[in-house]
């Protein structure tokens, strides 16, 4: 809808070319050339009531005319101010203006702000300063006239060329270009500016405005729309074009929009664009889903653990020794001196050497895989990079020497450990030959002592580890969710903890159950309290059972994973049906998508609270241009986001009739017959529920209409 | 009572008697005082002798987590056999050795 706010039709200031005059017929011929819907004229410091009726009658058919003048301003500087009024009080606004410049000499004559403001604001206008046009208004003054206005949805910017109008459109000025014509002649040439919607009137074009800080097309802010197929019964399809923007359905209850909102996001979606959903019937099964593990690991590494899964076979595996029987002393004894060569060869009463696993032994250990790590990775990295040639020879080198000494460290222990095997191994040879050859038995190597101590605590290590693994704090992972009033942030909390005194069932498998979990983590604690206990086999045997049964081979099914709702201070928080509300529309709104699909989002919510939070989210995300798509019977959101369209469900003689249109003409069309037409704001008024605001806007749109 | 600087091991070794005896006719055992109330039978004529002995084993390693254990060997007076004698004598110090080693280990 092409609109012109700058038109001037009289050359009236000494400046004036004589090209600005025209006659009806001129005027009706290139305005209808132009396709011109809108344009106000606005000759220097005069208006002309005669001739603004003659011009109205000729183009009244096909464009609306609205009365304005341009008026010399004497500010910081001088410049020049538009002020075009609502048709609707033509004869005030002519004998305020004319008031204003009675006695005034029109060619040389400057008015302050506040002359032209306390004339003309009555008249319900709208204020349009030249800005970066010459010549213009300056930033002291702009912010005077937005002050004495108190509403900066009247005040627009008028620039001076197409380029500039899409620049500071898209930076949110609002702005606009108009005509200026000089020539009439030539004025279907002009460039001229387009409205977003089309409005049928000065009430019509002031709530766009209100709305929008942008109400001219650019390329940028082009409303993008798809035509997608809804379906609010399953044999019922129905062509909806949906916008970049606010598109609302209303209608009474069962006229199918939950439905059709449910088919439209599965078209959206099916188009590639990402969509998010929010169906108010289904929040306390979307609720429960927030807090379900489904899908949640028992992943040991967020709580920083070792699997101990080389505890567990330790275990699985273990078999008590047996001591070395009093007779093979006995008999060593009585075939000692059966032989003089063997009695002198006193290596075969030599006893076992011990060798223990000291923290040390399992310290370098430790260290030497460390370092394996730490050298494959440091390959990975290029250095070179991120440090200086020299320091990256140091670096170099003395990692190399680390890599050197532990291993130099664990070469010890191993030679120190595998000597002492193959000494043993050696004399047990020795012995087994001397004692073929002399038909004699050699002193036993030990008294099985050694290796009882040595099998024990083998075996209190793995129980130790996997004890003291299960003692690791908990992690909580926290993600924000949403905002209560008075409660503050609220967060889901994902949380890993190994059983203790304080789990619940539900945070483990139910296949092996807490209380098997319980029973195997008692046992393991009786066997490092009595790891010297005679009946260790079969203590051993019965908690083999136990984990076999269960099927555990490492410490994952230890680790207990919840997921609750908390505050920030991660204390869980039980939130009401109408929290749970609110906080799953916050988090809908806040996911990053191309289109939302909300259906009844006022449910189980308050009125302040729908006008203050989510209303506001709605439109952001409309300015944004995101598909905003909202099934309501909130007025508030129907009706105050004053939304790009509306489609209207209703059920009437046993038919299913839809209807669409926007509150910007307050007409609703009947799809299926262009002659079947309603208005916006008498359905909004008959259907909607709620919001003194809303009501009172409403009311405004329907007067504005009739008057 | 002098205590270690590791707290609870006690300074003051436990002895532990160890008598060389007969039990019945020709039954020789190795009997190991636990405490006042309390031994351990090793028969020294069994094939089948290990149980007892790793009962001991279980004994005297729970005693030596907090106490030094030190073993006093006798025969019973006029015990006939002096090879059975001899082999426990040096069993006793065998036992010893390893009780020592392994002492180490398990206070780690």
């Amino acid at each position: 809808m092409k609109i012109d706010l700058h038109c001037h039709t009289k050359a009236v200031k000494k400046g004036d070319g004589v090209g600005r005059n025209v006659t009806p017929e001129l005027f009706h011929e290139k305005i209808a050339n132009a396709d011109i819907k809108i344009v106000a004229i606005t000759n220097h410091n005069h208006f002309d009531l005669e001739q603004y009726n003659i011009l109205h009658d000729e183009v009244k058919d096909f464009c609306q005319v609205w009365p304005g003048v341009e008026i010399d301003i004497q500010g910081k500087t001088k410049w020049h101010l538009i002020v075009v009024a609502n048709p609707e009080n033509i004869k005030m606004f002519n004998a305020q203006v004319a008031g204003l410049f009675i006695g005034q000499n029109i060619d040389k004559c400057t008015l302050s702000i506040e002359d032209v403001f306390n004339a003309l604001n009555e008249c319900d206008v709208i204020y349009i300063p030249h800005y970066h046009k010459d010549p213009g208004i300056k930033e002291e003054d702009r912010k005077r006239l937005i002050d004495m206005v108190g509403d900066e949805s009247r005040i627009f910017l008028e620039l001076s060329n197409h380029r500039s109008l899409g620049v500071y459109t898209n930076y949110g000025y609002r702005s606009i270009v108009g005509s200026d014509v000089k020539d009439w002649n030539v004025y279907d040439k002009c460039k001229f500016a387009e409205l977003k919607l089309p409005v049928e009137n000065f009430s019509q074009f002031c709530l766009l405005a209100k709305r929008d800080e942008t109400i001219v097309e650019t390329l940028l802010n082009k409303k993008q729309s798809l035509t997608l197929v809804g379906k609010p019964h399953e044999s019922v399809s129905i062509e909806i074009k949906l916008y970049q923007d606010v598109n609302i359905f209303f209608g009474p209850k069962g006229t199918g929009k939950t439905e059709l909102i449910k088919s439209l996001h599965g078209g959206m979606a099916s188009r590639g664009l990402s969509c998010v959903g929010y169906i108010a019937q289904e929040r306390g099964d979307e609720f429960k889903k927030l807090t379900s593990t489904a899908g949640m690991e028992r992943d040991i590494n967020k709580v920083n653990a070792n699997l101990c899964e080389e505890d567990f076979r330790i275990i699985a595996n273990w078999k008590d020794t047996n001591a070395t029987p009093f007779e093979n002393y006995l008999n060593w004894y009585r075939t000692r001196e059966n032989s003089a060569n063997k009695q002198r060869m006193k290596i075969t009463e030599a006893t076992s050497l011990t060798f223990t696993r000291t923290e040390k032994y399992i310290q370098h250990k430790n260290d030497k895989d460390i370092a394996e790590k730490l050298t494959s990775d440091f390959e990975q990295l290029d250095i070179s990079e991120y440090l200086q040639k020299d320091d990256q020879k140091k670096l170099l080198c003395l990692v190399k020497q680390l890599v050197i000494s532990i291993s130099s460290a664990r070469r010890t222990d191993l030679i120190d450990e595998y000597s002492t095997k193959l000494t043993n191994k050696t004399i047990s040879k020795i012995k087994e030959h001397a004692d073929r050859s002399t038909d004699t038995v050699s002193k036993p190597s030990s008294t099985g002592l050694l290796e009882y101590v040595e099998n024990r605590m083998n075996l209190l290590g793995a129980v130790n580890h996997i004890l003291e693994t299960l003692l690791l704090p908990e992690c909580n992972e926290k993600e924000y969710l949403g905002e209560l009033e008075e409660k503050g942030r609220i967060f889901i909390n994902n949380r890993y903890r190994f059983l203790c005194g304080v789990s619940y069932t539900k945070e483990f498998d139910s296949t092996i159950g807490i209380n098997r979990l319980k029973e195997i983590v008692s046992a393991l604690k009786t066997i490092k309290e009595s790891i010297f206990a005679d009946d260790m086999a079969s203590k051993i045997d019965e908690l083999n059972q136990k984990l076999k049964a269960s099927d555990i081979t490492s410490i994952k099914p230890f680790l207990g994973i919840s997921k609750f709702i908390c505050d920030e201070n991660g204390i869980e928080y039980i939130a009401s049906n109408g929290e749970q509300s609110i906080l799953l529309l916050q988090r809908a709104l806040q996911k990053e998508a191309d289109a939302y699909f909300l259906d009844e989002p006022e449910l189980g919510m308050g009125g302040s609270y729908i006008d203050a939070n989510i209303r506001p989210l709605i439109v952001n995300l409309a300015k944004q241009r995101k598909y905003v798509v909202v099934a309501t019977h909130n007025a508030n959101i129907a009706v105050r986001t004053l939304p790009y369209t509306s489609i209207f469900r209703t059920h009437e003689n046993g038919k299913y009739l839809t209807y669409i249109g926007n509150p910007f003409n307050d007409e609703l069309v009947n799809i299926e017959n262009k002659n079947d037409m309603r208005s916006w704001a008498e359905e909004c008024l008959h259907t909607l529920e709620g919001g003194n605001e809303a009501f009172y806007e409403r009311r405004d749109i329907y007067e504005s209409k009739n008057n | 009572m002098k205590r270690s600087m590791k707290e609870g091991i006690s300074m003051n070794p436990r002895i532990i008697d160890v008598l060389l005896t007969t039990l019945g006719e020709d039954k020789d055992i190795l009997r190991f005082y636990i405490n006042k109330d309390a031994h351990i039978d090793i028969d020294l004529d069994s094939a089948a002798c290990q149980t007892e002995i790793k009962k001991l084993f279980s004994e005297i390693l729970n005693i030596s987590i907090n106490e030094d254990v030190e073993f006093s060997f006798k025969s019973e007076e006029g015990f006939p056999r002096d090879l059975y004698r001899d082999v426990c004598e040096q069993y006793i110090k065998d036992i010893t050795r390893e009780l020592n080693t392994s002492t180490i280990a398990i206070r780690q």
